[in-house]
């Protein structure tokens, strides 16, 4: 079920009603209430995935709790290696296998076609992987008890605002709320909805306009110059922002509907002032994920030789690009970014900017500006191997993009509705730059109620105006 | 009532009361949006298809050819030049429209079927209104122009997929949000109205008198820039274009399919047309009705340097040449049983033998 549907219109409030008023008698019906509507929310896809999420379940229910009662460490290790084989190998069979067998035998001169299986790719498959992997590691590093209610775990692998799209919690924070007597807050909820709201914006008014576009500058970049070829990177840039930042406010606000705190995912990523920035709030819940879980058991950053810590880079952007697809454009892109970020991390400047941008100022300065405008210029330019069929359509691309100079004012003013869009997209995100999210008012917000009635109302009706058409899928769906 | 189910109580009518908010202010802005349709576009005789249907009431006279199918059919097939070529003694009426799916052909032929009993039906299959199930986009405009009914009813409930006609009932934004520009360039007294490039003549048909430069059908050719999936055309489409079949069978009406030309040089383009008309060859002949592919049967006197409004649509003259060209083979069809002992008696199925002889045609 798609967050931007009349289906999911209707399922939320009927879910949201009976999770308070019929479910709230105890925790445990709340807990399977959970479970059940988020496999109905699943299942609206492909109920027949629904049996791998409910086998990952059970193998790491079980596994959790042998590895905690095992006072062998020789055992538990084993079952870590179970529980990371059987959960890895699922994504490698239904993400990887494809890939795989096709470049190998394409290697070798041989017809690939006979070989590969074409095996759809479950929904969110890569999402709730490494959520169930975050729970038997933490178990195994004593960081977490193991859950010996079925319902709080199987709720916890399947919530559904971030089962098929993150963000990837862990269940050192996400289990203890399922544990804990919900409490309806009117405060949260109402943050929640205005959260929904800001994410749905960027969903429909955004991204699924910038989409069309997009699509068909990508498809047709053969017969276009400078200026269009610009256009359509930014444009991507912002499609794959909205598109994935606006699918974690969705999130993130219907949890809180229902008394829970998922992690931040984006935190205003266009204003970062260089690249390591960008990656503290670029997709947070994956970037901590393979920090936590790869990085630093690599020796992270503490390492003894220059060559480790450039090879614990590279394995983490690398591992990340392919993380996304089984695509050889997945993997340059985590490569460029692994050669974008070396440079401050070799000089230790990689965490020269960890406030936001002109945090006591209403406007950047000269300095701060020309830096934001570098890093997102360079993203962009990643962003061009992300979105193109191959790496040489990639190249291509920007190879056009600097010999094939003519400007197309034309497609500029053609489509000046998408441009203010994200001119507004930008602006109240820059005036909110120090909030979670871009309609979020405290209570001693100095804007009056009635304005901000106005605000909800207007950016709803902007959501009906503006939509692009289809009900459009998320783009990080398919990873 | 515990005051936790208080704050919830509250929170749910705050939101019920934000959500009608938006509601109202959907209605408002969107009968301001259709305005632009119902008195701008209407002022100048834009809307076609309900000029179309106005016409068709206002005339009322006995129909002995229908023509259905989207705008491609609609450019392709004229009346008056059918009528004199076919020479039948009623009214030949094209009734396809822009991106006319084979859904809202079938609820037109119903209007039709009413009060007339053609002598012919064609029915023109273009690729692309198969590729989609959305009514709402075009078929609204056939939903006005028809007059209040059960068919119009069926259009509506059955014809619309659900999620279509919600947003048609109750989200008037939703529907008309394309007409906010030409609503902003009106309020700032700029040109919005759309230039008349098209003219509507009589008895459905509408056309252009332009004529496309060869050098913007090979270098700007909308076909060179995607690939038609003919395995993606939905079964929907399919369901509703054997209805129509099934509809014209019952009531002993012959029916023709066809596919009008296109640019020859459209045709190259695209990659894998011999595998879109061999789609609706199969079809075709697994419902036993004749298949014309125009585009592989070519009619040697429609050319590409002047038979063409854009890389896809006939102009006036080509119309005029292709109907006039066309009209001997369907007139073949026309009243078999009594006029052509070699063809089937009307509703009785095709041979096996005929309809392969014309799948192999098209091929």
């Amino acid at each position: 079920m798609l967050f931007n549907s009349i289906e999911f219109a209707l399922f939320l409030p009927i879910v949201f009603i009976l999770y308070w008023f019929v479910m709230n008698k105890n925790l445990r019906l709340q807990n399977l209430f959970i479970v059940l509507v988020s496999y109905v929310f699943y299942g609206w896809w492909d109920w027949r995935f629904l049996s791998l999420i409910i086998f990952s379940s059970i193998v790491d229910f079980i596994l959790g709790q042998r590895m905690e009662d095992s006072q062998k460490e020789r055992t538990r290790k084993g079952l870590l290696w179970i529980s990371l084989c059987v959960n890895l190998g699922l994504l490698g069979v239904f993400k990887y296998y494809d890939f795989f067998v096709s470049e190998f035998i394409t290697a070798f001169g041989g017809d690939a076609s006979r070989s590969t299986l074409n095996i759809i790719l479950p929904v969110g498959i890569s999402f709730y992987t490494f959520q169930t992997l975050s729970y038997t590691i933490d178990i195994y590093r004593k960081d977490m008890k193991a859950v010996r209610d079925w319902a709080v775990f199987f709720a916890y692998v399947s919530f559904f605002p971030q089962l098929v799209a993150g963000p990837i919690e862990r269940a050192t924070r996400l289990v203890p709320q399922f544990k804990k007597p919900r409490v309806f807050e009117y405060d949260k909820a109402a943050d929640g909805m205005r959260q929904i709201l800001w994410g749905l914006f960027k969903k429909v008014v955004i991204a699924d306009n910038c989409a069309a576009l997009v699509e068909r500058i990508f498809s047709n970049y053969e017969t276009m110059g400078t200026g269009t070829l610009i256009l359509g990177a930014v444009l991507f840039a912002f499609q794959i922002y909205g598109d994935f930042s606006g699918y974690s406010d969705i999130a993130i606000g219907t949890a809180r509907l229902f008394g829970f705190d998922l992690m931040r995912n984006f935190a205003y990523p266009y204003f970062a002032r260089d690249i390591a920035e960008f990656w503290r709030r670029w997709h947070i819940s994956l970037s901590t994920w393979f920090r936590d879980y790869l990085y630093i058991p690599l020796g992270g950053s503490r390492v003894d030789t220059k060559f480790k810590l450039v090879r614990n880079t590279f394995a983490i952007f690398i591992v990340s690009g392919f993380w996304h697809g089984a695509n050889w454009t997945f993997l340059f892109w985590g490569f460029l970014h692994a050669m974008y970020f070396l440079p401050s991390l070799l000089r230790g400047k990689n965490r020269k900017n960890l406030n936001i941008v002109a945090e006591n100022r209403a406007l950047p300065n000269v300095k701060e500006l020309a830096q934001m405008l570098w890093t997102f210029s360079i993203v962009t330019i990643a962003w061009i191997f992300f979105r193109a069929e191959t790496i040489t359509d990639a190249f291509g691309y920007i190879g056009r993009m600097f010999t094939e100079l003519e400007f197309d004012a034309e497609i500029y003013r053609k489509h000046i509705f998408l441009l203010f869009g994200i001119g507004v997209l930008l602006l109240i995100e820059w005036a909110q730059r120090r909030k979670q999210h871009g309609l979020q008012f405290h209570s001693d917000t100095r804007v009056p109620q009635p304005v901000r009635a106005v605000a909800y109302v207007m950016t709803a009706l902007a959501i009906i105006l503006f939509t692009s058409g289809e009900e459009t899928g998320f783009i990080y769906f398919q990873f | 009532m515990n005051t936790q189910n208080r704050k919830i109580a509250w929170f749910t009518a705050k939101i019920a009361l934000y959500c009608a908010a938006v509601f109202g202010c959907n209605v408002l802005l969107g009968m301001w949006l259709k305005t632009y349709e119902t008195v701008d576009l209407n002022s100048i005789g834009f809307l076609f298809a309900e000029t179309a249907w106005a016409e068709y009431y206002e005339k009322d006279e006995p129909v002995d050819v229908l023509v259905l199918g989207s705008s491609h059919g609609l450019h392709s097939y004229r009346p008056e030049t059918l009528k004199a070529e076919m020479n039948v003694e009623n009214a030949v009426w094209n009734l396809s429209s822009a991106a006319q799916t084979p859904v809202t052909s079938y609820f037109m032929l119903q209007e039709v079927l009413k009060k007339n009993k053609p002598q012919l039906v064609v029915f023109d299959l273009y690729v692309m209104v198969f590729s989609s199930d959305r009514q709402l986009p075009y078929a609204r405009y056939n939903y006005f122009g028809l007059q209040d009914g059960p068919v119009k009813d069926a259009l509506l409930n059955e014809g619309f997929p659900l999620h279509d006609r919600v947003k048609f009932k109750y989200f008037p934004t939703y529907v008309y949000r394309k007409n906010l520009r030409v609503k902003i360039n009106k309020l700032l007294g700029r040109q919005y109205l759309p230039p008349q490039t098209e003219l509507y003549e009589s008895y459905g048909y509408s056309y252009t008198p332009d004529t496309m430069s060869m050098d913007k059908l090979h270098n700007d050719n909308q076909f060179g820039k995607f690939k038609i999936d003919p395995e993606k055309l939905t079964e929907r489409n399919f369901e509703y274009a054997e209805k129509v079949i099934e509809t014209c069978k019952a009531a002993g009406i012959p029916i023709v399919l066809t596919t009008a030309p296109m640019p020859e040089f459209s045709i190259q383009t695209i990659e894998n047309y011999d595998k879109i008309t061999e789609k609706f060859n199969t079809f075709a002949a697994a419902q036993g009705v004749p298949y014309y592919d125009f585009n592989i049967n070519r009619i040697a006197e429609v050319k590409d340097e002047y038979h063409y409004y854009d890389d896809d649509h006939m102009n006036q003259a080509g119309a005029t040449t292709f109907s006039k060209n066309a009209a001997p083979i369907l007139k073949k069809y026309l009243n078999r049983a009594s006029s052509d002992s070699s063809l089937p008696a009307r509703g009785q199925k095709e041979s096996p033998a005929k309809t392969a002889d014309l799948s192999a045609a098209n091929r």
